[in-house]
């Protein structure tokens, strides 16, 4: 271990929590015990000199290069509003998730085994992920070329699930984070099933019928506590993300 | 027309702020690029929906960090061509790879440091030295206790200051002068 006090190692942590908190005016000096306050200070000053180099660095941007941006995007969202309804968006959003399923399918992945760990499902799905040019085939929406199921995570901003109960297919524990990113978005309407198959306190169940790893499954989730799969046959966890 | 005129001051305001974040995550400016252009449209799309329930910007920033973290994602699974300054491919198999390549890519020594952190450090810190967003807007973005974000911010800066700290000036780390630098 290093003499350095200042030196950012798991020993000396809270000097780096408390000079944190300093800089950030979460606590004041008086709330930091006598013998680490100079040390505290001291790296203070390091974080403070490591913001300021941060914050000077930033480049200027022209507003030749706003004004662009800002009319690329309105014309973006201008040009896929006229030419789609908005149902159709997460339309695409399943269809790309049913294609990326029959992708795994088509390597011949059998990840049904209830011994699969998520690791291995997870390896699997890389490597049978979908491609751009398949996410974008389904229907020609006008969507950009290049938007995997990821990059609709932003659309759920304006989005719910509603209308004919959705299916949902899941590879791994990566889509699943991709679907708490996009249900956490405010404004998102997650469908709540009414008569879960599963008892899960924390986490309501989601009204769209699932499929992970291959098992049919229902999802339960909620942004504080995250998502959970289980299996529909004898409600086992299969997955989840939870924090 | 989609954009009315507070949208478009609106994204006007957040532009440059939108752009940094994604830059000071993803490392890489054409990435960085591509994430703020996906962010300013999600905002577009998104706008009349936005309820109010939070700030404006963190609800930007929220979009813009999903933005670059979608990036990031797609990414890692672009496959890699990438060859050292001796010639030898870095073996797209080591779980490292990704943090190698931002290391390789990064077009400073400050985006160097950046790179040498841990993800989820380097967004925290990002949102808090960058974005200037509190603890508690950083929690929602992220989606994570207030407690796991003070430990993220602290545990990023002091890695980036010790990086940077060793790299620019070794022996006067423990006697860090604000003005000099």
């Amino acid at each position: 271990m290093s003499d350095d006090p200042t030196k950012n190692t798991d020993d000396n942590f809270d000097i780096d929590e408390f000079s944190s908190r300093l800089v950030d005016r979460d606590i004041e000096l008086n709330d930091i015990p006598h013998d680490l306050r100079d040390a505290v200070q001291a790296r203070s000053a390091q974080f403070v000199a490591t913001r300021q180099q941060l914050l000077t660095s930033l480049t200027h941007v022209d507003s030749s290069a706003i004004d662009d941006a800002i009319r690329r995007a309105t014309n973006d969202v201008e040009v896929q509003s006229t030419s789609q309804p908005r149902a159709r968006k997460i339309g695409v959003y399943f269809a790309s998730l049913a294609a990326a399923a029959a992708a795994v399918a088509i390597v011949g992945v059998a990840v049904t085994q209830s011994g699969s760990s998520d690791q291995s499902v997870s390896d699997m799905a890389f490597s049978a992920k979908i491609s751009p040019e398949v996410a974008a085939a389904p229907e020609s929406t006008g969507a950009p070329a290049d938007m995997t199921a990821d990059s609709f995570a932003p659309m759920a901003a304006e989005s719910t699930l509603s209308g004919a109960k959705a299916s949902l297919i899941i590879n791994d524990t990566n889509e699943l984070q991709d679907l708490v990113s996009e249900w956490s978005v405010e404004g998102f309407v997650v469908p709540q099933k009414t008569e879960p198959l599963c008892d899960d306190p924390l986490r309501p169940a989601i009204d769209v019928e699932a499929t992970f790893a291959g098992e049919p499954a229902e999802i339960h989730f909620s942004i504080a506590d995250g998502i959970v799969v289980y299996r529909t046959d004898n409600c086992d966890m299969m997955g989840g993300i939870v924090p | 027309m989609t954009s009315t005129p507070s949208l478009d001051s609106l994204l006007r305001d957040h532009y440059s702020m939108i752009q940094a974040v994604c830059r000071r995550i993803l490392l890489n400016d054409s990435d960085a690029d591509d994430a703020t252009q996906n962010a300013m449209i999600a905002i577009v799309r998104g706008y009349e929906s936005f309820d109010g329930r939070s700030a404006f910007s963190t609800w930007v920033y929220r979009i813009a960090t999903n933005a670059a973290l979608d990036e990031l994602r797609r990414r890692r699974r672009r496959p890699l061509s990438l060859f050292s300054n001796d010639g030898q491919q870095v073996d797209i198999a080591d779980t490292h790879s990704d943090d190698r390549q931002l290391a390789f890519e990064a077009s400073d020594y400050l985006a160097q440091g950046l790179a040498q952190i841990p993800e989820e450090f380097r967004v925290a810190l990002v949102l808090r030295d960058v974005a200037d967003l509190d603890y508690e807007e950083i929690s929602q973005v992220l989606n994570i206790p207030i407690g796991t974000v003070r430990s993220r911010i602290a545990r990023g800066r002091g890695r980036l200051a010790d990086i940077l700290g060793n790299s620019d000036a070794p022996h006067e780390r423990q006697n860090p002068d604000i003005g000099n630098t």
